[in-house]
């Protein structure tokens, strides 16, 4: 049964093997224009408004020039501290509510002694003046070495406000009205070695809590914004482990590939995430008890929101590091239970808990679930799974994934249609851990480039496709290391661009280059507290939508592969990072849509009709289309 | 050294490995030797040192790559590039730690690289599968594994990773009912194999997706408890890198393969641990465990007295030789043992239990009813639930 072999499902595009995979190339053997497979010829996928002329670009990075000089500080170049390899993130929020997204980077400091000496880092803001120029702009004051930021409207007062975590330190920062982030209300743990306080005395033996992902979500539908508080691992600040864990003749080095590197996670004691109710003021409670009542603490990095069953509430994906991940099923009342290993999501396929850096959903196969990507560590690939109606399939070998990405230690990740062909492209940010990975032998680098796949799942067929760096400029081409990352239109052309936190460096801004498509921009938005009845508190949709999904249907020629393309409205994407509210819809072929609809948190559905694509709309809850502009 | 080690030390390779090529067999090792006989006297014992040293070295990468160290493989395995022809299960496992350290074509390179011995070429065989298969090639792999893609046992069925490879390419391929089939059979073959809590996870997928909640929650413990044995291991191979004459990392590890019922894999760890302590009472105490374990009461018996030798008050050491002493029918000896326990300092401990009861089993079986009912009240005073008859 020699036709078995071949398999012919497969059809795998682009380079074997490594890192660096060399460009696919045309039968004459020249770089390919685009890396679009022959298969992916369909009308409908085809960005039809791009001039074909023009020489192929990606993301431009012009974070220099359009005034973003962040720069990373992530401990000391040797890494001795498993926190100083974990770098920062970056959150995409409208400040003072012009309509732009402006960027808020988390930052460290440059070694553990100078955290406990003081004085800590500061958030570093930068605003944009709507063309997607960056000025920095005062901090809100801030101490200490910070990780992991989410945003949200937490006081549902039509601004977008903002929670970030560290280590020893969340804070929650309330957007005033001249648009300023103000420190809120501290949700801090009872426990007085929790917070760490730079410059302020410390004993050894007290580990700080330790944040790194957030994830904002309405668990209870009640129309005001939880929390969920990825942590890490307990690590002392004053006397971290250096070289081995443990003492005498058991103690166990601390070493990868035969090289000494920095102690964790593996040895380490992982600290237990937490579950934050909030009030709707800004203030939370901790409801971790009831929300989370058989958590297994597991070196959480990152975490997403998504509905899992389709029943309108939000269950949570729990991406660990070393030990097996989380699929926390909502009960609809904000309690979770984790049914990983039975929706098949908790290891990877071969059985292994692998370590989980980071997670992003979408809609890849572009049958209205969603599926989602998990970056892992280098030796694991990135995983992608496909939603089932009883689980998860996992689809990272037939897309030919572990090839391609097992020499990468990725972190942050997204599933976003970039250039607007209707098939969503998975991102990533890598870069090892160790710099002892530039060392021989070790099947890996220390610097490594951010990668961007084109995905398409038609029926059985997978295909894969690296998108290669168009020039020195990309932001694919450099071999840097990056950590969070978020995407958003920050110079409001409609396309989505790509923010990266590199660490130890400065941060890169990819400027969506891959010319004109048809797109449709759509902002979700729900009643602001002062426009709710009185009295019923379930069934609400919060002022940001947090949760609403989108589903909105292209319309084709005829003959051509009809599809329906799902987005739901969530910031909490990647790794330690927050991405913008705006859902991006890349129509390819398509000029129009013949329906878009809505079904929002609070459970009612809005069917909005036929459309045209190239335009920005907001829609609010109950009064349809409110607001919408042309794209140019 | 002790003359009860040497042997051991000897047979495990640890001492009287000769020097020299390792794979070429009897190359600058034959002794001057006259008659046919001792000619093939003198060649036997080549070829059984030949296979010995090749068993250590493949060992050994083993758990050098258990521990990520590919570099270290690399390096050792370029050290003996020009020896030939090579053992395939070593080339095998070079091939692999160069695929670790630099990728699929130096894996490539390496199996292509030098000649095997033929009766080990299934080997190379086998890596190209994996190397297929960590390639995404998952086509490619089954075809080296499967004469027809409806076969239901790999080409080399003997091997447990031919199994293992097959059941993990059709999974991979979205079969999972095919792969279960195949990874069933090489947990079988090979449960304590680094990839065993692997493919038993794969396994309660593969259950839990037939809705067999069951036999998805058996498999599923079954690979939590694999899978903290080889974290054990693991680490207990670091320790014993990182600290070779530390005795207790080499104890713990002989003891992972005690308990994995291994005793000729215990037998090599603890000759290592003895060569370095001889005199180290715990080991030769777990030496008469593995002995036992293979049935071997001889070697057991002499590796107890030699614990008792560094230890006279060793409980265990003392009631397993009173023990074999008694199945030996030499009573005086095993009564004699199990005295010296229940009247000695540790008598009350609760590794001492067992001795209580065996010594009045014996009194009441050599006809002292009287003294053995007083050591059974003992044993009952001190916890003892058991009946005096056996």
């Amino acid at each position: 049964m020699k036709a078995s072999w071949s398999v012919g499902l497969v059809v795998f595009v682009g380079a074997c093997g490594g890192e660096e995979p060399a460009p696919r190339t045309t039968a004459s053997g020249s770089p390919a224009a685009t890396a679009h497979a022959p298969t992916q010829t369909a009308a409908a996928d085809a960005p039809s408004a791009s001039d074909s002329s023009a020489p192929r670009r990606d993301l431009v990075d012009e974070a220099a020039a359009r005034g973003l000089d962040y720069v990373n500080r992530s401990g000391e170049p040797g890494k001795r501290t498993v926190l100083e390899a974990n770098g920062a993130g970056v959150a995409v929020l409208d400040l003072h509510g012009d309509g732009d997204l402006d960027l808020v980077f988390t930052q460290g400091c440059p070694s553990l002694a100078a955290l406990l000496q003081g004085p800590g880092a500061d958030l570093e803001i930068f605003h944009n003046d709507g063309a997607g120029k960056f000025t920095r702009a005062a901090g809100p004051g801030l101490s200490g070495w910070w990780n992991g930021v989410v945003a949200g409207d937490l006081d549902n007062d039509g601004d977008a406000d903002l929670i970030v975590g560290g280590f020893g330190a969340l804070r929650v920062l309330l957007q005033n009205e001249s648009g300023e982030l103000v420190p809120g209300p501290e949700p801090m743990p009872n426990d007085p070695h929790a917070r760490l306080t730079p410059g302020e005395a410390r004993e050894a033996g007290h580990p700080p809590l330790w944040v790194t992902s957030l994830a904002l979500l309405d668990a209870d539908t009640d129309g005001v914004l939880d929390v969920y508080v990825g942590q890490y691992l307990e690590l002392d600040p004053v006397a971290p482990p250096v070289g081995k864990l443990g003492s005498g003749p058991l103690a166990a080095p601390c070493e990868w590939k035969g090289y000494e590197v920095f102690c964790g996670p593996h040895g380490m004691k992982p600290q237990p995430d937490r579950f934050l109710r909030g009030v709707g003021d800004g203030s939370f409670v901790d409801d971790t008890a009831r929300a989370l009542p058989n958590h297994v603490a597991g070196f959480t990095l990152a975490v997403a929101p998504f509905d899992f069953e389709g029943d309108g509430d939000t269950d949570l994906y729990v991406a660990n590091d070393s030990v097996a991940n989380l699929l926390l099923l909502n009960d609809g009342r904000g309690s979770f239970t984790d049914v990983a290993y039975s929706a098949g999501v908790a290891v990877s396929m071969d059985g292994r808990a692998e370590a989980g850096m980071g997670v992003a959903f979408g809609d890849v196969d572009r049958d209205g679930d969603q599926d989602f990507a998990l970056t892992n560590f280098s030796g694991e690939p990135t995983a992608l799974y496909f939603a089932t109606p009883r689980g998860f399939t996992n689809e990272t070998f037939r897309f030919g994934l572990q090839r391609e990405s097992r020499a990468l230690l990725s972190w942050s990740v997204h599933l976003t249609d970039f250039d607007g062909d209707g098939w969503l492209e998975l991102a990533t940010s890598n870069g090892h851990v160790y710099p002892q990975a530039d060392l021989a032998d070790t099947g890996t680098t220390y610097g490594q480039r951010a990668t961007l796949w084109r995905l398409t799942a038609r029926g059985a067929e997978r295909t894969l496709a690296r998108i290669e760096p168009h020039g020195a400029d990309s932001v694919l081409a450099p071999r840097l290391g990056a950590r969070g990352t978020a995407v958003g239109d920050f110079d409001g052309d409609g396309a989505p661009d790509l923010v990266l936190n590199r660490i130890d460096g400065p941060a890169a801004l990819g400027m969506n280059r891959f010319g004109a498509a048809n797109r449709l921009v759509v902002r979700c938005v729900g009643p602001l507290r002062s426009e709710r009845a009185e009295g019923a508190t379930a069934g609400r949709t919060s002022a940001d939508a947090l949760g609403a999904r989108v589903i909105l249907v292209p319309a084709v020629e005829k003959g051509a592969e009809e599809h329906a393309l799902l987005a739901r409205v969530d910031t909490s994407v990647g790794y330690q990072s927050s991405s913008t509210p705006w859902l991006h819809f890349g129509l390819g072929a398509s000029t129009s849509y013949t329906n878009l609809r809505v079904i929002w948190p609070s459970g009612k559905v809005e069917e909005l009709g036929p459309g045209a694509a190239g335009r920005r709309i907001t829609i609010k809850e109950g009064r349809g289309i409110v607001s919408e502009e042309k794209l140019p | 050294m002790k003359r009860a080690l040497r042997p051991l030390l000897v047979a495990f390779g640890v001492v009287g490995a000769l020097e020299g090529a390792l794979f070429a067999a009897g190359r600058a090792q034959t002794a001057d030797v006259s008659s046919p006989a001792q000619r093939g006297e003198e060649s036997k014992r080549i070829e059984r040192e030949r296979v010995e040293r090749e068993r250590e070295l493949v060992e050994r990468w083993r758990d050098t790559l258990l521990i990520d160290r590919p570099k270290e493989v690399l390096a050792e395995a370029e050290k003996h590039a020009a020896d030939a022809p090579w053992n395939g299960e070593a080339l095998a496992l070079a091939a692999r730690a160069a695929f670790m350290a630099r990728g699929r074509d130096e894996a490539l390179a390496w199996l292509a690289r030098t000649p095997v011995a033929p009766e080990t070429t299934a080997w190379i065989e086998l890596e190209r599968a994996r190397i297929e298969l960590e390639s995404d090639e998952l086509p490619k792999a089954l075809a080296l594994l499967l004469r027809d893609a409806n076969e239901r046992a790999p080409k080399l069925a003997p091997y447990p990773d031919a199994w293992l490879y097959t059941g993990r390419a059709w999974t991979r391929l979205g079969e999972t009912a095919r792969g279960a089939a195949f990874l069933a059979r090489f947990v079988e073959l090979a449960p304590f194999d680094v990839e065993a809590p692997s493919a038993l996870h794969a396994l309660a997928q593969e259950a839990l997706a037939r809705n067999d909640g069951a036999a998805a929650t058996n498999y599923l413990r079954r690979a939590d408890e694999h899978a903290k044995w080889q974290s054990y291991r693991r680490v207990r191979v670091l320790q014993v890198r990182e600290s070779p004459d530390e005795p207790l990392p080499r104890l713990g590890l002989a003891q992972l393969w005690l308990q994995a019922r291994d005793a000729e894999r215990a037998k090599r760890v603890l000759a290592e641990l003895l060569a370095r302590c001889p005199e180290y009472a715990a080991g030769w105490f777990h030496l008469g465990e593995a002995e036992r374990l293979s049935d071997a009461l001889p070697a057991a018996l002499e590796a107890y007295t030699k614990a008792l030798e560094f230890e006279p008050e060793h409980v265990l050491a003392r009631h397993n030789r009173g023990t074999i002493h008694r199945l030996a029918g030499r009573t005086s000896e095993a009564r004699s043992d199990y005295e010296r326990i229940v009247d000695g300092p540790r008598a009350a401990d609760k590794t001492a239990l067992n001795s209580h009861l065996a010594l009045a089993r014996l009194l009441a079986a050599s006809g002292e009813p009287e003294a053995a009912q007083r050591r059974y009240a003992r044993y009952r005073e001190l916890g003892g639930a058991e009946a005096l008859a056996p």
